[in-house]
């Protein structure tokens, strides 16, 4: 039994069983994480591929590869895996990448970065989300698998593990899963007993320890700008809006902590809207930004005249420096119509079908610094009445509406019966938001499972009348488009706190807003205003028909924003998260290809097989042992039936000295299976057979009847002990998890 | 000073040579001796395996005790279950080397010097109380004991095979002792003592004593050719390299050991060997296991420590601890590959 020299190139073997603890293990570190995201997706999916990886190393180390070639191989298998999860149709065949496939895990990594720093948990898995998740757990599993087998170093294997289980621990109010984190650290001490074979040394879980608390200074010590996307998970530290920024409104609204996103002066007296994007295409079920690509031509250095505006209904030129700072998003907030921007780079690009936008494919907003010039229209009276009935443009995209209810046609055309003309009636549905007997209320949809901007949502919206912004913009929005109004919905910010009272304005995320834009040829897109207490409505927005009509006072500038935003605010962190799980199946209808959600039913069921396969696996260790054991060829056979007989007997409590020689431990055992001839006869047989193996002559080593006796015997110690200890020795087998020190390790 | 000789028998000379022994044979004359001895020194059947052993192990014995414990009825017993010459020396202070190894008188018919042999040619040779004796005239025993012959007037006599000398002595500290010094008592193979007998065997002698002496009714039981035969199968014991390092390690541990001044000697090592090999053929082995070289580490190595600071009866038992503890805490050699 020469010493064997770890040769990390010499043929492999399979050790299915290290493998499958190494996979069973890092699920289960996964598995922590489940605070933090919503569904189950994100783990499946991660657990198939990092199951392949395994699979594909062990099956190349049972193929007799090297090791470091097999774990190589699980390299390949999991760059192919994770490709195909990620490539998003970029890739030929689906496996092999391009430059477009590059290109896409550059966006996905930005958007994982924004869903990371904008969410708070539990996170809505994206494809970004998942694809960061499938990489890194494929990388993970490579890194165990060379841990554990090329460099045979598996108390190393601990840091992995550590660094998974400690990412809850780092963000407040998130409570780390114990269960998972306890079933992770007894999956790391079965990899220790398993890889370091017969006896587990005290240094591996030295080595494991120590791992875990370097893992531990290391997070710690991370600088700030590393540590930020790690500690930002769903902790909400800015806000991101995404390509559809209406997709997480409600959840930024409702965040328990309101963070400065943007702060702004402006030359006008008055604070500004600021838009990011409009959303024009309704499906139904969803507002979303049109479909554009970006042209390289389509510099901001040359913005388009907006369209339809007539020359003259525009006076003031207001010019407004902003400065974002915690906002991450893909558009520039902007008042408008903007005429003129500076400070921003060539990423950006304006969009002009949906009205003039700034948008970027590779940049995003946070910490830019920038000066836009807007002319908002201000027409009088005489102005608007000349201008309607000037449609000359197809608006066709901005009246397409399908499949209305009834109940809200009928509703549009009641609230504006008594209007004289198109103008009057989008003023008399403002009125009717604003001046009826509706609510603001960022909760109430949620809580009431109304909480989307689709059709469905906005007809269960008009009979409860309570809702935010969202839903009295799509309402308006889709009330005016029965009404043959071109409506869109604007995606920015309200105009926020003044600060004293300077030119300068603060905006958090309290003030994301939406509001829908009507269209009246002449006066191009105007906002309004119809969320009751939000905002102010230009003082144009008046009837134009009659003068004694009574929406006329609804010009008047409404309250500050800040005092209705901050009275729906949720207070405790517990209310928002109820809020969020009764809001999942809404929150998946609205989202953009978020990934599918499987319910929590499979995680769950996943969960327990885990738990149970973790807790039958030191039975299923040791009887591996065992049969390993009484199976061993000679030289050693004699002596693994010895051992084997030692830990059965210390499995079932018995007092044996594991230092002690074979014939002071058949003493031993010989006490404790006194009645039984036939188990004293089998000891006694396996204790001579193994004298004779360890210092008889070469000629007469013993052959498998040792191996049938110290079955026999086995079998009489169990018969002999209490039926207590043989459960015991089942359960939780002593010799698995207690190292048989050797008398050498006493000595002084 | 008294010498007494039995069975006058002529001492064989010839120096092994003999066929050894089946194991099995071996192991049943011994059982046989054990059994006989044991009529004699009730209840002390370990001290007595040990006196057997170092006897088939070509070793001397030193027993230990306090007087009247039955160190004498022990040597005399074992000498008389084996169909050997024996001779007993009561050591006292008077006693002069010649006395032991005999003279070279003057004979004047062959008008030549004659050599009268002296009570150690006998293949048993039992030295009573032999701290009474003065250094000199111990020194005169023990040499024989390494040497194995006795050099008279520059000529040298080779005592007879087998030799054993079963001595006993008081312990140190009793009136009239002269102190073994190191280098004398490195020479026996093992020490023992008796101890006093427990409740019950000491009431199963006073009944048995009433009658008759169990000595008196002890017969030989093996011959001198089948103790040398016995002796040549315990040569032929087998030692695992193992076994023997195992050995070598428990003897360098005494060296390092920090409560002792001074450690077990190579020759130590030697014997501890031997004596565990006929410690294995005793129990019917023909290899020999760690266990008989832990039963014969304490015989064997306890009186050839020096404790650091201690002497005295404490001292014994403390050796026997020490050694104990060595023995405890020296790796048995089961992982390592059979050689």
């Amino acid at each position: 039994m020469a010493e064997r020299v770890p040769d990390r190139f010499a043929p492999g073997n399979a050790r299915w069983g290290l493998t499958l603890v190494l996979w069973l293990t890092l699920l289960t570190s996964l598995a922590s994480l489940h605070p933090l995201f919503q569904g189950s997706s994100w783990w499946f999916v991660p657990a198939v591929v990092s199951g392949l990886v395994f699979a594909a190393s062990a099956a190349a180390r049972a193929a007799h590869w090297p090791s470091a070639v097999a774990s190589l191989a699980g390299l390949v298998v999991g760059l192919v895996a994770s490709t195909v999860i990620v490539q998003g149709g970029t890739a030929i065949a689906g496996i092999i990448p391009t430059s477009d496939t590059v290109d896409r895990i550059r966006l996905l990594v930005q958007q994982a970065e924004d869903a990371i720093v904008s969410d708070q948990a539990p996170v809505v898995v994206g494809d970004a989300l998942l694809a960061v998740i499938v990489v890194s757990v494929a990388a993970a599993s490579v890194l165990l698998d060379v841990l554990a087998r090329v460099s045979r170093i598996p108390g190393l294997t601990g840091v992995v593990f550590a660094v998974v289980i400690l990412v809850p621990a780092l963000i407040p109010n998130i409570d780390p899963a114990w269960v998972w984190v306890v079933a992770t650290v007894l999956g790391y001490i079965a990899i220790l007993l398993i890889s370091t074979g017969r006896r587990p040394s005290k240094a591996s879980f030295v080595t494991g320890l120590a791992g875990i608390v370097v893992a531990g200074i290391i997070t710690a010590l991370l600088p700030a700008s590393l540590a930020s996307p790690l500690t930002g998970i769903g902790t909400g530290t800015g806000i991101s809006t995404g390509v559809n920024p209406v997709i997480n409104l409600g959840k930024d609204l409702r965040r328990g902590d309101p963070v400065t996103v943007l702060t702004y002066s402006t030359s006008a007296s008055t604070g500004q809207y600021l838009k990011l994007v409009d959303l024009v295409d309704f499906s139904g079920t969803r507002w979303s930004p049109s479909a554009v690509t970006l042209d390289s031509a389509d510099s901001v250095d040359k913005l388009p005249a907006p369209s339809g505006v007539s020359a003259g209904t525009t006076k003031d030129t207001v010019d407004t420096d902003v400065s974002v700072t915690l906002l991450r998003s893909p558009y520039l907030p902007i008042p408008v119509p903007a005429t003129k921007i500076s400070g921003i780079g060539d990423a950006w690009k304006y969009v002009n079908e949906s009205g003039v936008t700034i948008r970027s494919a590779t940049q995003g907003s946070q910490g830019l610094d920038y000066s836009v010039t807007s002319k908002p229209v201000d027409p009088t009276t005489q102005q608007i009445i000349d201008a309607l009935g000037e449609q000359s443009a197809d608006m066709s995209k901005y009246l397409d509406v399908d499949g209305v209810p009834a109940s809200i046609t009928r509703l549009a055309k009641r609230e504006t019966s008594g209007a004289a003309n198109k103008f009057d009636a989008a003023v008399a549905l403002q009125d009717y938001f604003r001046n009826g007997d509706f609510t603001y209320s960022e909760d109430t949809p949620v809580r009431e499972g109304y909480d989307g901007s689709g059709l469905d949502m906005v007809e269960t919206f008009l009979q409860r009348k309570s809702g935010y912004c969202v839903h009295f913009a799509s309402a308006m929005a889709v009330m005016a488009r029965t009404l043959g109004i071109p409506s869109r919905i604007a995606v920015g910010f309200l105009p926020g706190t003044q600060v004293g009272g300077s030119d300068d304005w603060t905006v958090t995320s309290n003030d994301l807003h939406t509001w829908p834009e009507l269209y009246f040829q002449g006066l191009g897109w105007i906002p309004f205003e119809p969320t009751v207490g939000q905002g102010t409505t230009a003082s144009y927005l008046t009837q134009t028909g009659t003068d004694t009509s009574p929406s006329a006072s609804a010009s008047a500038t409404t309250e500050p924003s800040d005092t209705a935003s901050a009275e729906a605010t949720p207070t405790s962190t517990a209310a928002s998260n109820a809020a969020t799980a009764t809001s999942t199946s809404s929150a998946d209808a609205q989202s953009a290809g978020s990934g599918t959600t499987v319910g929590g039913v499979p995680l769950t069921v996943g969960a327990i097989a885990i738990v149970i396969l973790l807790g039958m696996l030191p039975w299923w260790l040791r009887t591996s042992r065992r049969r390993r054991r009484l199976t061993q060829r000679p030289p050693d056979s004699a002596l693994a039936a010895w051992r084997e007989i030692v830990d059965t007997a210390r499995d079932l409590g018995l007092p044996v000295d594991p230092a002690a020689t074979p014939q002071q431990t058949s003493a031993t055992l010989a006490k404790a299976v006194a009645p039984d001839d036939l188990a004293l006869a089998a000891v006694d047989a396996v204790r001579r057979a193994v004298e004779e193996e360890r210092f008889g002559f070469a000629d007469q080593r013993a052959g498998t009847e040792a191996q049938d006796a110290a079955r026999e015997a086995i079998r009489g110690l169990h018969r002999t002990s209490a039926p207590l200890a043989r459960v015991r020795a089942t359960v939780v087998p002593i010799s698995l998890f207690v190292e048989a020190r050797p008398r050498a390790a006493q000595g002084a | 000073m008294t010498t007494t000789t039995q069975n006058a028998q002529n001492p064989s000379l010839s120096s092994g040579g003999e066929a050894p022994m089946e194991l099995d044979e071996v192991q049943y004359l011994a059982r046989t001796i054990l059994e006989a001895v044991g009529t004699v020194i009730d209840g002390k059947a370990g001290a007595i395996s040990t006196a057997l052993t170092v006897m088939l192990a070509e070793g001397h014995l030193l027993i230990e005790d306090v007087p009247g414990v039955g160190k004498t009825q022990l040597a005399r017993a074992l000498a008389k279950a084996v169909d050997a010459s024996v001779s007993r020396i009561q050591f006292t202070p008077d006693l002069l080397p010649s006395d032991i190894t005999g003279v070279s008188i003057f004979d004047r018919q062959a008008n030549a010097f004659e050599f009268k042999p002296g009570p150690v040619f006998a293949n048993i040779v039992i030295g009573d109380e032999i701290n009474r004796a003065s250094p000199k005239t111990q020194s005169a025993l023990l040499e024989s004991l390494e040497e194995r012959q006795v050099t008279v007037d520059g000529f040298s006599h080779p005592l007879p095979d087998p030799f054993l000398v079963v001595a006993t002595q008081n312990p140190v500290e009793m009136e009239g002792t002269y102190s073994l010094p190191e280098a004398q008592r490195d020479r026996f193979m093992a020490r023992i003592s008796l101890g006093y007998p427990d409740a019950a065997s000491e009431l199963r002698m006073l009944s048995q004593r009433e009658t008759a002496s169990p000595l008196d009714a002890l017969r030989p039981l093996v011959t001198l050719a089948q103790l040398r035969r016995m002796i040549a199968a315990v040569r032929r014991v087998y030692a695992a390299r193992t076994v023997e390092r195992y050995t070598v390690d428990i003897v360098q541990a005494t060296r390092v050991h920090p409560d002792l001044r001074l450690g077990a000697s190579p020759r130590a090592t030697l014997q501890l060997m031997r004596a565990a090999k006929a410690w294995a053929a005793l129990n019917g082995r023909r290899f020999v296991i760690p266990d008989d070289v832990d039963a014969l580490s304490g015989p064997v190595l306890g009186h050839r420590l020096i404790l650091a600071g201690r002497s005295g009866a404490g001292a014994v038992s403390a050796a026997y601890d020490i050694v104990e503890q060595v023995v405890r805490t020296t790796p048995v050699p089961l992982d390592e590959p059979a050689v």
